[in-house]
């Protein structure tokens, strides 16, 4: 192995491990992995791990937004939300609902169109790109777009509705607007299912449906023993990561109803700990909100894992 | 050769260390010579925002060392902005705010004293009510209106006619009102679905503190007692939040809740409402959308509002649009944004900004205000109802500022976070969306804002 010496030149140690020498002494070479691998490692405290400590670190201190006093008040904080039943725990009932309804929805509609998509039509790399096309779109184009659409004056979609006979009531009202908003936020992220799950049925050996055939399975026998159980492992990561990006979604939930009254039927947890820091003003309670919901996450993915990981395991 | 080379070398090593030093030091050096301040508007109307391009630039010819980043926001966004810049420790050099911000600002001791701008201006020639708001107990002004309006219920006279309404007289009760807004509904094609509404309300929860403020004002009522303790239990606030219950039930656009400002005013041009409550603003947006109605004069104001059952007959409050100017203290180049505020309340300045929406940015300035020049503006003529009201109001009847039930409300240092909470306008929703009584929803918000203000150190009781 080449190593460095006093002099410049190299040797190779006897130990095999190549050495190094600075101003006399002796570095191991597997120091410089150190050294090389530091850089990264400090981006890494910096933007990831300082940002997560100092989150714990206010979540225990009374901090106004804009003023630069703290007081520590230990667990306090966290003592609050248990009983914050209009807050807390409304915010993380709806927010389940909103995870668990958009997930649910998104898995139904993005693996039949990544079946429908599977199959050999003409025009089907249009039709792929098209279905592409919500997740392409900002979120703030499509909120303006579907308030538009769903607005009860002048919306095109009630006005429809109205003209074949049917009432729709109020799509951004309050008691729909949960609806609407699991609707249209399905309707945005259903593709990175889409995505994931087509690209995972392209890899599946034709011969195993060909084989399905001549046994006589027919199409619902062929998803239920073939498709299935090949695309159950995408799909184990995919349903994981839809849940904790839509529990954790602020910015269609913010731009479509918060900020109006109807937001009160909208206020997740993040929208919720979002008041909390910049409404209120009160930085150590929604540092708190984020342990909180980061502690809710966790533990949502160890439970994930215990129930689903085995059966996904070949 | 070789040695020629090696030295040609070391020359262009020398020339390109030279060269590279002078790069990264020459942007720095004239960075340092230049004074950069951001500015945030609440005037995004693209006359006004002209205006704002047009002062700025002539500032800086005067000033060539400034630069100038200014930005127009929107004023139902800009508390939402500033609290997220504050919270973010980058709030702009110079910007508006509504009064309870100011306050709020101030007594947190993060605006500077803009005495040198009211001193610019002359007092004298300020309106009093203008000095009084921005003149604090220690005697300095740490914030300046840019411009007055008054907030006014908004009609549509055909509508009124339609409905066998007289649309010049103002209702002058609460119960007067709800009549006329009952006439005012109407199925006019008997299916059972209404297609006109008597009034339209915006639904974001800053326009419900605006209502709300008013209506429990114009009730006798108060948001805080003298020591700033909440009073929403208190019977004219209770008798309010009825009265809204009643109005939606029989009156407002059901879907009232998630309707936006601009919502409104579009409602009313469209005949779907046939009132709502705004500001002069409007006009621009009636005469583009709604040119018929402009034009047979059929948009119109009430220089009133009416009164509830616990206010004095003939008594009411409504909102006194006077935002601020303010400049944070700790701010890089502070002192350049009260030169640029000095500079934009020069009368040739000023007129030019007031002149820009001139049925929405009345004038701070008496000497303006009564210009020849000035009162020469075609949109006077035009919209002189609508103009004369907010006059009449301004002086006669005593407006307030937002969330401003009371002028002692003006030393309250916990406004803004009230404001921003949800408090005010989830008891609003709580109401009227039958979740809980007007008592119930009332206790709740109380409990909520006392412990708000404790939780923020400023309970005094």
């Amino acid at each position: 192995m080449a190593v460095a010496t006093q002099d410049g030149s190299t040797l190779a140690a006897d130990n095999g491990e190549a050495e190094v020498w600075l101003r006399g002494r002796r570095i191991p070479e597997h120091w410089w992995g150190y050294v090389l691998v530091a850089p990264a490692m400090l981006l890494v405290l910096g933007l990831i791990l300082y940002p997560v400590i100092y989150s714990f670190w206010l979540s225990v201190h009374s901090k106004h937004a804009y003023l630069p006093i703290e007081t520590f008040v230990g667990l306090d904080n966290f003592r609050y939300f248990l009983t914050d039943f209009d807050g807390f725990w409304r915010g993380l009932w709806l927010g389940t609902v909103y995870a668990f309804g958009t997930v649910a929805l998104q898995l139904v509609f993005g693996v039949g169109a990544a079946l429908l998509l599977n199959q050999t039509f003409i025009g089907r790399g249009f039709v792929r790109g098209c279905a592409l096309f919500p997740y392409m779109v900002p979120t703030i184009v499509v909120v303006i777009l579907m308030r538009w659409i769903l607005n009860d004056n002048y919306g095109v979609l009630p006005y429809a509705l109205r003209l074949v006979g049917l009432e729709p009531g109020l799509m951004l009202g309050p008691e729909s607007i949960m609806l609407s908003l699991i609707l249209i936020s399905t309707w945005t992220y259903f593709p990175f299912i889409v995505i994931g799950t087509l690209a995972r049925l392209q890899t599946i050996d034709p011969e195993l449906y060909g084989a399905a055939k001549v046994d006589g399975a027919g199409p619902l026998r062929r998803f239920w023993h073939i498709t299935l159980p090949q695309i159950r492992s995408v799909l184990f990561v995919l349903v994981l990561l839809r849940f904790l990006f839509m529990f954790t979604k602020f910015d269609i939930i913010w731009l479509f109803a918060s900020g109006t009254g109807v937001g009160y039927f909208t206020r997740t947890l993040p929208i919720y700990t979002y008041v909390k820091t910049f409404q209120e003003l009160q930085v150590g309670m929604g540092a708190a909100l984020s342990v909180v919901i980061f502690l809710i996450l966790v533990a949502f993915a160890l439970l994930y894992f215990r129930l689903f990981k085995r059966a996904n395991e070949p | 050769m070789q040695q020629a080379f090696g030295e040609s070398r070391r020359y262009g090593y020398r020339t390109l260390l030279a060269g590279a030093t002078l790069a990264l030091l020459l942007p720095t050096a004239l960075a340092a010579q230049e004074r950069v301040i951001q500015v945030w508007h609440t005037e995004p109307n693209p006359a006004t925002k002209a205006v704002m391009d047009e002062i700025i630039a002539d500032f800086i010819e005067t000033h060539p060392d400034v630069r100038i980043e200014h930005e127009a926001v929107g004023w139902g966004d800009l508390d939402l902005k500033m609290q997220a810049a504050l919270a973010a420790g980058a709030p702009p050099t110079l910007t508006q705010a509504q009064t309870y911000v100011e306050r709020s600002l101030a007594a947190k001791g993060m605006l500077m004293p803009l005495n040198d701008v009211f001193d610019s201006i002359g007092r004298d020639d300020i309106f009093d009510v203008i000095n009084f708001i921005h003149t604090y107990d220690d005697g300095n002004n740490y914030g300046i209106s840019h411009a007055v309006g008054a907030d006014t219920i908004i009609i549509r006279k055909d509508f009124y006619r339609e409905a066998g309404l007289d649309p010049d007289t103002a209702p002058a009760t609460w119960d007067e009102w709800l009549e006329q807004l009952k006439a005012l509904t109407i199925d006019s094609d008997g299916d059972g679905r209404m297609d006109r509404y008597g009034l339209g309300l915006a639904g974001p929860s800053f326009f419900i503190n605006e209502d709300l403020y008013m209506w429990v004002g114009s009730n006798g009522g108060r948001l805080f007692d003298e020591v700033g303790r909440p009073t929403f239990t208190e019977p004219q606030v209770i008798e309010t939040l009825e009265f809204w219950k009643e109005l939606n039930d029989c009156c407002l656009s059901p879907d009232w809740l998630s309707q936006s400002y601009l919502d409104t005013f579009a409602n009313l041009a469209t005949g779907q409402v046939a009132s709502i409550l705004g500001w002069g603003r409007g006009t621009g947006y009636f005469e583009q959308y709604a040119p018929d109605a402009v034009a047979a004069g059929d948009i119109a104001v009430f220089d009133s509002k009416p009164a509830g059952p616990s206010g004095e007959p003939g008594k009411f409050v409504t909102q006194f649009d006077n935002e601020s100017w303010i400049v944070f203290k700790d701010a890089d180049n502070a002192d350049v944004a009260v030169e640029f505020l000095e500079f934009f309340y020069e009368p040739a300045n000023y007129l030019k900004y007031v002149e820009s929406v001139p049925t929405h940015l009345l004038p701070i300035r008496k000497s303006i205000a009564a210009d020849p020049a000035y009162l020469a503006n075609p949109a006077f003529e035009k919209w002189e109802d609508w103009v004369q009201a907010q006059l009449k109001i301004i002086a006669e009847d005593d407006p307030r500022p937002l969330l401003m039930t009371q002028w002692e409300d003006l030393k309250l240092p916990f406004t803004a976070e009230i404001a921003g909470s949800g408090i005010l306008a989830d008891m609003v929703t709580d109401v009227v969306q039958g979740i809980r009584t007007p008592m119930e929803a009332a206790e709740r918000a109380q409990g909520r804002a006392e412990e708000l203000i404790t939780q923020l150190g400023y309970r005094k009781w």
